[in-house]
Order: structure tokens, then sequence, then C-alpha cells
């Protein structure tokens, strides 16, 4: 999963795109509005983290703005502004959540996980696909109930995957949804996880669209 | 001491009513005693004549002292009859035996300690004289009565007035009543402006000052008010960085991002205090203490202990600091606070000038007052953002530098509070940032040297 967090604090950037990583996440970090524009334009995300006295261009600007041009993505604002007349223009701005500064890190980290399952049209946390089950929030992935290990790029390719279930997903757009900025890509880095999850999770899960990318079949409901 | 405006304004009113009234009972007073000589020295004249025209027939006749009516206004008069020499022939009961004037026609005589109105005529022949006197205090008492009995019922009248005024006058101060009541049942945060249109003239200026009064207090308050929600919201983002901070070295498995989440707690930490420290600064500087403290100081003297102060820190950034050379120059102000100024200024560009920058401190005279002048070689600031970066927490465009937001704001308070204008420019050869601040020359004038 692919975040973007727009935040001009270093300190607490920096802590956040840790944090963040630690649950599992690949974060990219800009400081400042305009930045955060221009990225939001080329690259795609799975959610920004939106502060909102930024430089340049305010985070409430780069929503509306954001929104004006019917990108949907999940924007989750994290703020030092508390009042309810900052948290209703926020969000009616177009924000999907709000968190005032302080905050928990684990909070974040579930609220984050909340706006990716809704917007997957899921009620539950944990995702299900014939037997294997994902649990976002536990990082944990079992196979007809058994527990299987995944290192933390295969579970993030699995989750993508899943969440998309019924989409053919490009292999360009699952190296960016694996690797921030600063990673080093490798050349065949996605086939390599792709035979991982194969290996580990039988070889129907995932399915191969010659020349396109790869895409897990929806599930009859 | 308070005095009471009802009281005063009665005062002055029946004290200048009365004064009309004696003033109008004193000139009628004159007025009927001019009338009252005019008909009584007429009079005299006709009765000399009808005595004189009787007394050549019949002087022995003639009975006036004994009438039977008397009138408290009927005159009694004393006359003689003088032959040509001078020598009395006759005279009334009253009347002295020697000639009571030797003019002819009307004159004043002094007799018996009293001032009389004497009349002498010579008959048609020239044979006798008659010389007809009356009592002059009897004219002043007939118009001293007609003056008095003017004024008797004016007097009467006085407290009646007295009454009326004190009522009217109440009447007439009632808006004032209205106004302090307004005000009296104020709570301390209502400050709305008085209502100006049901204010009479003459409280108009008064009520208009207050008016204003409330204005500045209400900016001072919400001044006050925005200050601490800001302070409040600014410590926020440095608490959410050490909280977060903190729980990534909790959980942190790897030792090197544990070690570097707990420097950056600590870093963290210098932060909140440091803008905890600005904070403070700001709010102690209070306009009235800091005027009462100001006095003529050696601002190169100032300058060369502050970045004293500074340049170890500076330096280890690799930043050259200096200050150029010049003459000690004196101005007005409050040694304390201008070192704080200055070392926001330098502190500032500091911060915003890249390794191997410079930072430069210049005091020089120009048209009459005193520049303290800091420019830097970094970024600079544009045009249009010179005018935000005076305000409280706004950071310039240039992420990526953690001040407090505060720096400049303080440069302008004590700049205010030094009467100095405050001038954001660009640098040397258009690179940079350079602030200009506009002193006062100390007052004396033995200690403006060099200038």
């Amino acid at each position: 999963m692919r975040i973007l967090l727009v935040e001009d604090d270093l300190l607490l950037g920096d802590g956040t795109r840790v944090g963040l990583a630690q649950a599992g996440y690949t974060v990219d970090w800009v400081q400042d509005g305009r930045a955060a524009q221009l990225v939001l334009e080329t690259e795609s995300y799975a959610c920004v983290i939106l502060d909102l006295g930024l430089p340049r261009m305010s985070g409430l600007e780069l929503l509306k703005h954001l929104r004006h041009l019917r990108n949907d993505t999940p924007v989750l604002i994290l703020t030092a502004r508390d009042t309810v007349a900052d948290r209703v223009s926020g969000l009616d701005s177009g924000a999907d959540d709000y968190l005032v500064k302080p905050f928990d890190l684990d909070e974040l980290a579930a609220r984050i996980r909340a706006l990716l399952r809704r917007r997957g049209g899921r009620t539950s946390s944990v995702i299900c696909h014939g037997e294997v089950e994902l649990d976002p929030a536990a990082h944990t992935v079992c196979l007809a109930k058994q527990p299987v290990e995944l290192s933390p790029r295969e579970f993030s390719l699995l989750q993508e995957l899943l969440e998309n279930a019924g989409r053919v997903l490009s292999r360009e757009r699952l190296e960016q949804s694996l690797y921030g900025w600063d990673d080093a890509v490798e050349s065949n880095a996605v086939e390599v996880h792709i035979h991982h999850l194969r290996k580990k999770l039988g070889g129907e899960l995932i399915r191969t669209i010659r020349g396109v990318g790869y895409m897990v079949d929806k599930e009859a409901t | 001491m308070p005095f009471s405006l009802r009281r005063r304004l009665l005062g002055l009113l029946l004290g200048a009513v009365g004064t009309v009234w004696l003033l109008l009972a004193l000139s009628s007073y004159f007025d009927a005693h001019h009338e009252i000589d005019e008909v009584f020295d007429a009079q005299l004249a006709q009765s000399a004549q009808l005595l004189l025209a009787q007394a050549t027939h019949d002087i022995d006749e003639i009975d006036f002292e004994h009438e039977r009516f008397k009138h408290k206004y009927q005159r009694r008069f004393i006359f003689q009859i003088l032959d040509q020499t001078g020598h009395v022939l006759f005279h009334s009961a009253g009347a002295p035996s020697v000639a009571l004037t030797s003019q002819a026609g009307y004159s004043d005589v002094p007799l018996n300690g009293e001032r009389w109105r004497v009349f002498a005529r010579w008959d048609a022949d020239n044979e006798y004289q008659i010389q007809v006197a009356e009592r002059h205090a009897m004219r002043s008492e007939l118009a001293r009565n007609i003056a008095l009995r003017m004024l008797l019922p004016a007097l009467a009248a006085l407290p009646l007035l007295a009454l009326l005024i004190w009522l009217g006058v109440s009447k007439g101060l009632s808006p004032l009543a209205r106004i302090a009541q307004d005000v009296a049942g104020r709570a301390p945060q209502h400050l709305t402006p008085l209502d100006t249109q049901r204010s009479p003239h003459e409280i108009l200026p008064l009520v208009k000052a207050l008016n204003e009064l409330f204005s500045r207090l209400n900016m001072a308050l919400e001044n006050e008010r925005r200050f601490t929600a800001d302070a409040a919201h600014e410590l926020r983002t440095p608490l959410a960085a050490l909280r977060v901070q903190a729980q990534v070295a909790l959980r942190s498995q790897d030792d090197a991002e544990r070690r570097h989440a707990i420097e950056q707690v600590v870093a963290g930490t210098d932060r909140a205090t440091h803008l905890v420290e600005q904070l403070l600064t700001l709010a102690r500087l209070d306009p009235d203490a800091a005027r009462a403290a100001h006095q003529p100081l050696d601002l190169r003297a100032v300058a060369m202990e502050t970045l004293s102060l500074l340049a170890p820190a500076v330096v280890a950034k690799h930043i050259e600091l200096s200050l150029t050379e010049g003459p000690s120059v004196t101005v007005q102000g409050d040694a304390g606070m201008l070192g704080i100024l200055l070392s926001n200024l330098v502190d500032n560009a500091v911060r915003y000038t890249p390794e191997g920058g410079a930072v430069t401190v210049a005091i020089y005279g120009q048209n009459g007052r005193v520049v303290l002048e800091v420019s830097d070689t970094g970024p600079g600031i544009a045009s249009t953002e010179r005018e935000h970066v005076l305000q409280r927490f706004y950071r310039g465009t240039a992420a990526g530098t953690s001040g407090s937001g505060l720096g400049l704001s303080i440069v302008r308070r004590v700049a205010e509070l030094h009467d100095a204008a405050l001038y954001l420019s660009d640098g040397e050869g258009g690179r940079g940032l350079r602030v200009r601040v506009l002193l006062q020359q100390a007052r004396k004038p033995e200690n403006q040297s060099q200038l």
C-alpha cells in the first residue's frame, strides 16, 4: 500500500513516515502543498495523509483541487485545528477522515485501514477470498485457517490484488504500490513476489494476463 | 475631587439670574430717580411760583404746616422769601433765617446734615426772591421703593426658579445617566460601541472617545485570544512529533531506527522548548513597561554582545557571521529587547542560509536615524510574501526549516515598541534577504557621536 504523506513539519513527517513503514505501508513524503499537487497529478496512492497548514498551497486548497479533478483518493486530514467548524470545513472540502494532533500512531494506522476498507466496498476489515484470509490490521494471512508467513512486500502485493479483485493490475501499478521514491526497484521484483505468493498460496489465486498484468478473480457472491 | 454637575449648574444659573435681576433693579432705581427728580423739580418750581404769587399778596395767611390729611408721599418743603439785599423777610417753619442759597435756579444745599434741593426765583419785578427746598432723601426713598417693588416678587420667585432649574438640569443630564448605566451594565467582554445617534452633541466627544477605547480594547482582547489559540495550536505539532517519534522508537526492532527516533525526540523537545521560550518572550513584551525602560545605549556594544553569544552555533553551521566596522552609535531603547531583536534576526538569517553562506550585521546612520541591518545569502523572501512573514506562526515557503514562526513577529513587536520602522528587501545583488530596522537616535545631543 502506497501512501502520500503531506506534512511540512520535519520531525512529525519523519516520525509518521517511519511509523507507517513499520505498519507495512510504503510512504512518500512531501513537505508543501504545491509538491503534493504535482505528485498527485502523476502518481496514484491508496491514501493521502494531509496536513492543513502547508507552505505554498494550503491543505484545504489542495484537497478542493484534487476533488475538482475527480480524484477520489481517500484523504485523511491531520491537523492541529480542532474546532467543529474546522472539522466540518475539512470534511466538506472532500476529506474522508479527520485526525487532530497530537495523535496515536495505532489510531492513524487503524483509520487508514478503515479508509482503504471502505474504498474496497468491504464492511469487515478481514479480506476473504476463497480459502485465503488477509487481515490488514494484524498483518496476517491464512490459507484454509492455517497461518502463512509472507514478507512485507508479498503481503502488500497480495492486499493490493485482493482489494482490486476482478481488475487487472499492471506491473507498473503494482511496482508503484510496493516501492516509494527512495526504494530501489529490482527489474523483475513483481514477478519474483508473485512467484513466491503462488508457491505459498497455490497457483490458482493469481492469474497472469499476458502483456497486461495480474489479477485475482472476483468472487461470485 | 468629584463635584455635582447639577449643583454647579444650579448655582451658576441662579447666580446669573440673580445678578441680572439686581442689575435691572439698580437700573430701574436710577431711572426712577431721574424721572422723579424731573417731576419733583418741576413741581418745586411750580410751588415756588405759586408761593411767590401768594406771598406778594398775603404771606401770613399761608399755612403749610397744619394740613389735615397727610399722605406718605406728601411733600414737605420749606421756603424763604428774601428781599433784593438777600435778607430773609420771611421763612416757613423749619427753614433757616439765612438764605439757603445765593444761586438762582436749582441747587443742592446741605442743611442740618441732610441734602436739600433748592429752587430760587425772583418775582416779575425782581423785588422778592423765593427759595423753596425739599429733602433729597424723599426722592431717593421713592425711587428705592419703586425698584424694590420690582425686585421683591422676583426674589420671592427664586426658590421656584431653583426647583425648575433643578428638574430641568436633571432632565438635561439624563442622556449622561443613560450612557453611564449602559457602560456600568456591561460585561467585561461586551465592547460594542455606544449609540452615537442618541447622544447629545455636548457629550458626543466623550462617547466617541469611549467607543474608540472600546474598539482598541476589543482589538487587544481579540489579539490576546487569537494569540492563545494560535500558541496552543502551534504547540500541538511539536507534541504530535514527539509522540510519534516516541512510538516509533518503542516499537522499532531496528537499533539504528530506534536511535534515530530517540534523537528526533530530543530534537523535538528542544524545538518545543524554543517555541515556548519565544512565546514567553512575545508575551513579555509589555508596551508600558518597555517604554519606561528606554534610555540612550550604545547599539554597537549591544550588537557585539549578542553576536558573541550566537557566534559558536553559527560557526558550527559553517556560516560566516560578521559585524561591519564603524563608529559607536547611540540609540534610544532597551538593551535587552534590542538584543532579542538582533538575535532573532540573526537566528532567522542563519536558519535559512545554507552552509558556506554569510550573515552580515551592519550599523550605520542614515537621514538622522540609526539603521540596524542584517543580510544573509539565503533564498530570500519573495516580495509577495514579505507581508506575511511578519505575522505570527507564519513559516516561509522554503520548506524544511524548523523555526517557531515567531522570530519575525518578535522582531516586529520590539521594533514597534521602539517606534522603529522595519524593512525587508533583497540582499546584496538581489540575493538573500536584507532586514533593516530604522531606530531613533538618542535624544541627548552630546550622545549622538559621529552621526
